[in-house]
């Protein structure tokens, strides 16, 4: 289904650790997700670059770690979610903790999706292929709507 | 003296119609109803016994007995034969008289209707016979009344007997019989004809013969005889017992009085001296002198009473001793009052709590004893009490009563009340206790009750705040500690295949191998290895750092007394490159001593300014103040600053390990708040601070005077 144009859909990924974000591009790319990737590494400068650049016509989904500087994942979802403006964009958590209580307070919060990341590589690999696919697929709802 | 006279005209009063009525009775018997008829046979026909048969007569004998007071009536022949009688007849003959043979003897000598009457006097008893001669178709016989006038004499004294007493039966044709007491000639016409003119069937009264003197006469006719039987006495005779009784009476009150008079004295000296002494004894015992006894001389009642009324006072005494003990050393104020509500007792316990003495306070209205904003109501409450059915109640059960004391100052009390009844009235006895301690035990008990329950809320709260942390420890360890590892394994992962990638260029070969062995070796092999590099050395720092702030739990303190200027001075010192750099105006308050472990004050205090220097506006002049705050129990230390804040939102995230906040322009790890805030804990603090975003920031430590033991 290639007809809904997936190349139009941008992945703002926010991850503090260089490593992290290094491997999850690499393994996206390897996933065959070819679609353009913006790195932030604390969650104030993704809010602003989401902000700014909706005005842009571009359709974000954004790939969110919970342990970042200045403003953490939690406030960069709430943020998303409480603005009329990005509402609608899709956020999936991508973070080192299982925790049920996170988890739990990430949906009440209006996340998406959440994933954890396996520590072994073979699953993180899997897990951000299987993402890059889903990516590859995932229709995003229409911003005039 | 009059009473006794009184009695005796009573006494003589009821004699007299005792006498009366006697006489009529008498009367009744002797004269039955009906009018005198003839006996004569020559004027009319007539019942008479002339005419008839024997057992006519013997009919007329048995229905004229009834009205004779007499035993029995015989009736004899001439022959000396009992032809027939009624009733008891034995006093005709006995072995000792023999009164038929006398009627016999004169039935047939004599001519008169009367044979003749007989009698005897014995034992006060009048006895005899009357026998009447009666022909019968010239038969002779003899009609013999037997009769006994006991009762009649009896009731006259009997000795009256001898006086002139006529008794006799008055036929119509002549007088049948007369009988006379002493046989004296009486002038038989003037009675009988007197009587015998009398209408009616039976009469009474006093008659006054032709001799002048008077009579006691008393008659009837008797039916079917023509009889009229009378009874005469004089009049002297028939009162003469009344008369004599009088005298005797008159003689017998003045006797009576002289014998009252003599008694009253008798009496007076044996009988009332002994109770007039017994009287005067309890007056004296009652006005104080206890220890009185009656001396119980004698062996009679009055001794009896005497004995009887020392055990009695005994046993008062002693109980009004074992009261007074009681009154006295009860551990409450016992008070009693009147029905006025006038205290009348008050014992040492009312002087002790109230203050009054007890002369001070018997004979005041209660009111003494009570505020002023209860009197009327109270006053209320005890009327209310004295009509309603309990008799006893607790005051003030409802309520808290106060009492009052002389010196006008108020204390709680508790009191109950019990009223007893008096003639028709009440009095009342409180029983007060005053409570003032036992309320204050139970405030400061409150008290204890409260500050210890504000203790185990505050160590729960702290307990909860210290599960929580440690929870949220536990997350951001193992969520810090498995960010590292993902790189690790990852690049590992990585590494593995940029050589599984240069194994197969090297195998297979292809077009530029070169150029891809060269990229792999020199851009993705290092690029993985540095990765792996960093993220063992941040997890190397992240471990250390856990390790340190473990380590803060363990580690020995060793407390001092130190001047807190001079380790404000130091480290102000070691950091002065820094100050000088950012060119900061540093003002440090006046300190006094704390009791801390040096190196651990150190370290706190270089944290919180190391904090305050690094974390500036840059478009604002650095000011921090440095000053401290005493309380009874702790040193608190502010450290303020007019840095760039942080976040309201982020305010939980102050103390938590690697938390690093706002704009990460400053290296470091996140976790010296964390390690400050154990150090304060383990001298017995406690940090906190205030900080608004782009205004600065004050954290503040306390450290108290007394270290606790851990």
């Amino acid at each position: 289904m290639y007809s809904v144009a997936p190349e139009v859909v941008s992945l703002m990924l926010v991850e503090d650790d260089p490593g992290h974000s290094r491997l999850i591009q690499k393994n996206l790319r390897r996933a065959g997700f070819a679609n353009k990737i913006q790195l932030h590494t604390d969650g104030q400068s993704a809010l602003d670059a989401l902000f700014t650049t909706k005005h842009q016509n571009e359709s974000w989904l954004v790939l969110l770690d919970l342990n970042l500087p200045v403003l953490d994942g939690y406030q960069v979802l709430e943020r998303i979610k409480q603005n009329e403006l990005t509402q609608k964009v899709p956020v999936i958590i991508l973070t080192t903790t299982d925790a049920p209580r996170e988890i739990e307070r990430c949906y009440a919060l209006g996340c998406n999706a959440y994933i954890s990341k396996p520590i072994q590589y073979e699953e993180f690999t899997d897990v951000i292929r299987k993402l890059g696919l889903f990516l590859s697929v995932v229709k995003l709802p229409d911003k005039e709507s | 003296m009059l009473l006794v006279t009184n009695e005796l005209e009573g006494q003589t009063r009821r004699l007299k119609d005792n006498i009366v009525h006697l006489s009529l009775q008498l009367k009744e018997k002797l004269l039955p109803s009906s009018t005198a008829i003839s006996t004569r046979p020559t004027t009319r026909p007539s019942p008479m016994p002339t005419q008839r048969s024997v057992p006519g007569i013997r009919a007329l004998l048995f229905s004229a007995l009834p009205y004779l007071r007499g035993r029995g009536l015989a009736l004899l022949s001439n022959d000396g034969k009992l032809l027939s009688s009624v009733g008891d007849i034995s006093l005709l003959q006995t072995h000792r008289r023999d009164w038929k043979a006398k009627v016999f003897a004169r039935l047939r000598t004599q001519e008169q209707s009367l044979v003749g009457s007989w009698w005897e006097k014995k034992e006060q008893k009048i006895r005899g016979i009357w026998a009447v001669r009666l022909r019968v178709k010239a038969t002779l016989y003899a009609l013999v009344l037997v009769f006994d006038w006991s009762d009649w004499l009896c009731c006259h004294g009997g000795k009256s007997v001898g006086g002139d007493v006529v008794f006799g039966v008055y036929a119509t044709n002549g007088l049948h019989f007369l009988h006379t007491s002493k046989r004296k000639k009486i002038r038989r016409s003037h009675v009988y004809v007197h009587i015998s003119k009398r209408p009616g069937v039976s009469g009474f009264e006093v008659y006054v013969g032709d001799d002048g003197l008077h009579a006691f006469v008393g008659w009837r006719r008797v039916p079917h005889l023509a009889w009229i039987v009378f009874v005469r006495s004089k009049h002297e005779e028939a009162f003469l017992t009344l008369e004599r009784l009088k005298r005797r009476s008159y003689m017998g009150a003045v006797l009576l009085l002289g014998l009252t008079l003599f008694g009253v004295f008798f009496f007076s000296r044996t009988q009332l001296a002994p109770i007039e002494e017994l009287t005067n004894i309890t007056r004296r015992i009652r006005n104080g002198e206890s220890h009185l006894r009656a001396t119980p001389k004698r062996r009679d009642e009055i001794g009896e009473l005497a004995q009887h009324f020392n055990e009695l006072t005994d046993e008062v005494m002693q109980a009004q001793e074992r009261f007074r003990t009681l009154f006295q050393t009860a551990s409450d104020a016992i008070i009693t009052i009147n029905s006025q509500q006038e205290i009348t007792l008050f014992n040492q316990q009312a002087e002790d709590i109230f203050g009054y003495t007890a002369q001070e306070a018997i004979g005041q209205p209660l009111e003494i004893l009570l505020p002023e904003n209860i009197h009327k109501q109270h006053r209320h409450h005890v009327e209310g009490f004295a009509v309603d059915g309990e008799s006893r109640r607790l005051m003030g059960a409802r309520r808290e009563l106060s009492g009052r004391r002389k010196d006008g100052s108020l204390f709680p009390l508790e009191a109950s009340i019990a009223k007893m009844p008096f003639d028709d009235k009440f009095f009342f006895t409180a029983i007060v206790r005053d409570v003032t301690e036992r309320k204050q035990a139970r405030e400061v008990l409150q008290r204890a009750h409260d500050e210890l329950e504000r203790r185990v809320e505050d160590r729960t709260r702290e307990l909860q705040e210290a599960n929580e942390e440690l929870k949220t420890f536990a997350y951001i360890v193992s969520h810090d500690l498995r960010s590292p590892l993902v790189n690790i394994k990852g690049f590992a992962g990585e590494l593995r295949l940029s050589i599984e990638d240069v194994q197969q260029l090297l195998e297979t070969g292809g077009e530029d191998v070169f150029g891809q062995l060269s990229f792999l070796l020199k851009e993705d092999i290092p690029e993985s290895l540095e990765f792996i590099d960093a993220a063992t050395s941040r997890m190397d720092r992240l471990i250390n750092a856990i390790l340190k702030l473990s380590r803060v739990g363990h580690r020995k303190l060793y407390m001092e007394t130190l001047a807190l200027d001079k380790v404000v001075n130091d480290t102000l010192i070691s950091m002065r490159h820094q100050i000088e750099t950012q060119g900061v105006d540093i003002e440090v308050g006046e300190f006094g001593e704390v009791t801390a472990d040096p190196t651990s004050l150190e370290q706190i205090l270089g944290n919180l300014l190391t904090n305050a220097v690094q974390y500036l506006l840059p478009t604002r002049k650095g000011q921090i103040r440095i000053f401290e705050e005493r309380d009874a129990e702790y040193t608190t230390i502010h450290v303020q600053d007019n840095g760039r804040g942080i976040a309201e939102e982020d305010h939980a995230k102050v103390f938590q390990i690697f938390r690093r906040l706002g704009t990460q322009d400053v290296p470091g790890e996140g976790m010296g708040l964390s390690y400050v805030q154990a150090l304060v804990r383990r001298h017995g603090g406690r940090i906190w601070f205030t900080s608004t975003l782009h205004e600065g920031s004050t954290f503040s430590f306390s450290l108290p005077h007394q270290i606790q033991e851990e």
